[in-house]
């Protein structure tokens, strides 16, 4: 169980990482107005609500999904930072980030089997994270929202890899969905 | 009107048990992640406020937020459906004293100089307060174990996708709010809150007390909110017999206006001074009137300035002037308390524009004479960018051949890492030639950069004579001695926001 509360954490972490370092590429990259951060806050609800009721996502592809989308959003904001579809199409690749936050608590429910533990883990990662996005922007600037996001992605990946491993949770199969059981 | 059985209306978590009406269930959820938004955003700017908006304060304030939260998913479980009632009664009518109550705390904490153990304690049981009994539902309404009818899984998706559902309508309340009295925001809220209580309870008699309670509370938020606001800057700011003139919260932060009893007027920024009229006209005279002066500018860039108070300044010296401010809550003020907008009314080669600076310096075709840069000292992110050398070379940009920068360094420029030399540093790396003067009467340092400056510290100090004879001027051949310990702001090197915060914090507090 220790393990699976560190791997609830350490999402938590990583989806903090992942939002507010969104908010900081355009925040530099396009504009600091407020339709930024309301872009930001309503396309990642979206996107959780969507992971949410897919089903059939596997987690490492909603996980390695939000983390392509980050950085081909971020790719783009360097190209063509003032286009008019610039924003939307941000708005679509934090949508797809958000998926893996709205999957997560359906992979791990089976597994922690009370929501409140689940809850609280992985909140208590995204206050972690809060602070240290803060502090790791403020102290290594560009270079963090470079490689902030993929090293705390691989990570995330290769701590699901081990618990699949060694502990046979079968719902943290990277790339293929666990047989469900039927909903009622 | 009587309490309904433990049977029909209550069931083992302490939420009604609308097993036959899942669509009240849904409706809850959906109210629940309406009222997280805007208790987020509720708390978040007033404690901002209260405890100064330093990134580091918004930082701390927005963990503060998660923390009552983690609290609440701890204990969700482990209360039993009394205890759950009576706490989640308890907090929902404690709602209805917010924001005042902790404005009065506060007040009360600074009356006895409290230190910074106090303002925590305040922040972190108010976090409690506002989201912990939120928070509760979710995990108690997902562990239902008298649904049969869905799984755990089935009920988590459904009822957790309707929560966020909920948390974008309560981020749209929010933005129908901005920079309008807080009564457009708390009305909607405590609304939600009453709903809440009664899909939770279902004792009318107890929602009736509540609305009665909401209603007084709706009626007198005015003077509440004034005369809250008024004590916190009485004590907390240590201001003489303050007035409230002006208070919303923007998009971007609290703007507030505050008169002393001598009739000067404030204005403060999430709690943060950013001017007041005594100074305003000095700051005015340095960082606009005295370049426009001289070079005389065809056309005049302003970025910042939300007061629109250095408008009239360059006016009659360039051909034409235009204003950049982001906030439009900042606007708002500036037009009611510093520069009614009928005395620019007349400016007919005067525009404004509502846009972020950065990015109207990207769209901008334009090239300018004069750009001045009239934005609060880099205490957050945001604010440090617009410090920072990549803004700088946007503004050389658009700047014509020999055209000027005109910025505010916060204080003196000296042989060090702090805020003047790092802005400095940050200007002299993007432009050949920086010139920095220190005014006593503005109580603050001011630079002008350009490829060729158009002037020297002599026709500086001449133009100003009459203002301040004893002006302190540091010319382009000197500037670089001052910066030798100085990184230049960058958006690699905003460290200065982390450090200066914190500096200022302890020192506050601690």
């Amino acid at each position: 169980m220790k393990q699976l509360n560190l791997f609830a954490t350490y999402t938590g972490l990583h989806l903090a990482i992942m939002q507010f370092s969104y908010f900081f590429v355009l925040l530099i990259n396009v504009t600091s107005t407020y339709v930024t951060y309301a872009t930001i806050v309503i396309a990642w609800m979206v996107g959780t609500i969507a992971g949410l009721m897919i089903t059939r996502l596997p987690a490492g592809a909603a996980l390695l999904a939000g983390v392509v989308s980050y950085y081909a959003v971020f790719a783009w904001v360097l190209v063509d930072p003032l286009a008019a579809y610039t924003l939307p199409l941000a708005a679509f690749g934090v949508a797809i980030t958000g998926l893996w936050a709205g999957r997560f608590f359906m992979v791990m429910l089976p597994l922690f089997e009370r929501a409140d533990r689940l809850f609280f883990h992985e909140n208590n990662g995204f206050l972690v994270g809060v602070i240290g996005v803060f502090v790791g922007f403020t102290l290594l600037g560009l270079a963090f929202l470079w490689w902030a996001p993929v090293v705390s992605a691989l990570l995330l990946v290769l701590h699901m890899r081990w618990l699949h491993t060694r502990h046979r949770y079968a719902e943290l199969r990277l790339f293929r969905n666990p047989s469900l059981s039927p909903q009622r | 009107m009587s309490a309904p059985s433990q049977t029909t209306a209550l069931s083992s978590h302490g939420v009604a048990d609308a097993a036959s009406d899942d669509w009240k269930r849904y409706l809850l959820l959906f109210l629940i992640g309406a009222a997280l938004s805007v208790a987020q955003f509720l708390m978040i700017r007033d404690f901002v406020s209260i405890l100064y908006g330093e990134e580091v304060v918004i930082v701390l304030v927005t963990a503060s937020f998660f923390f009552g939260l983690s609290v609440g998913y701890v204990v969700a479980l482990r209360l039993s459906a009394r205890w759950f009632r009576r706490l989640f009664i308890v907090s929902i009518f404690l709602h209805l004293t917010f924001p005042f109550s902790y404005r009065w705390l506060a007040a009360w904490f600074a009356s006895w100089d409290a230190g910074g153990v106090a303002y925590l304690s305040l922040l972190f049981s108010y976090a409690v307060i506002f989201n912990t009994v939120f928070a509760m539902f979710l995990p108690r309404l997902v562990s239902l174990p008298d649904d049969e009818r869905l799984s755990a899984g089935s009920r988590l998706r459904r009822y957790y996708g309707l929560e966020l559902a909920g948390f974008i309508s309560g981020f749209i309340i929010i933005m129908l709010s901005w920079n309008l009295h807080l009564t457009y925001l708390l009305a909607p809220y405590w609304v939600i809150l009453g709903a809440v209580l009664y899909l939770t309870l279902r004792r009318p008699l107890l929602t009736v007390c509540y609305g009665v309670l909401a209603g007084a509370a709706i009626y007198g938020l005015d003077i509440l909110d004034r005369q809250s606001t008024a004590l916190l800057y009485m004590y907390k700011h240590s201001m003489t017999l303050p007035t409230v003139l002006y208070s919303v919260n923007s998009p971007y932060q609290k703007v507030e206006v505050i008169e002393s009893r001598s009739g000067t007027r404030y204005l403060y920024l999430d709690g943060l001074q950013n001017l007041n009229s005594t100074d305003l006209a000095a700051l005015n005279y340095f960082i606009a009137e005295v370049p426009a002066q001289i070079i005389k500018p065809r056309k005049t860039l302003l970025i910042g300035n939300g007061t629109l108070s250095s408008v009239a300044k360059v006016y009659p010296h360039s051909g034409a002037v235009t204003s950049v401010e982001l906030d439009g809550g900042v606007l708002e003020a500036g037009k009611r308390h510093f520069t009614p907008i009928e005395s620019l009314a007349a400016l007919e080669n005067w525009q404004l524009q509502v846009d972020d600076g950065k990015h109207f310096l990207r769209r901008s075709q334009e090239v300018y004479d004069l750009i001045i840069v009239d934005v609060p000292s880099p205490l957050t992110i945001q604010e440090a960018y617009l410090h920072a050398k990549e803004f700088y070379a946007l503004c050389r940009e658009r700047l014509s051949d020999g055209g000027v920068l005109a910025v505010q360094l916060s204080g003196p420029l000296q042989r060090n890492d702090r805020t003047p030399a790092r802005v400095t540093a940050a200007l002299r790396a993007v432009f050949p030639e920086v010139m920095a003067v220190y005014s006593d009467r503005a109580d603050r340092g001011f630079a002008y950069a350009s490829t060729r400056l158009p002037f020297t510290g002599e026709q500086v100090r001449a133009t100003v004579a009459d203002f301040e004879p004893n002006l302190e001027v540091i010319g382009p051949d000197q500037v670089d001695g001052y910066l030798t310990e100085a990184v230049p702001m960058s958006v690699n090197a905003l460290d200065l926001v982390l450090r200066r915060g914190l500096e200022r914090f302890m020192d506050r507090y601690f």
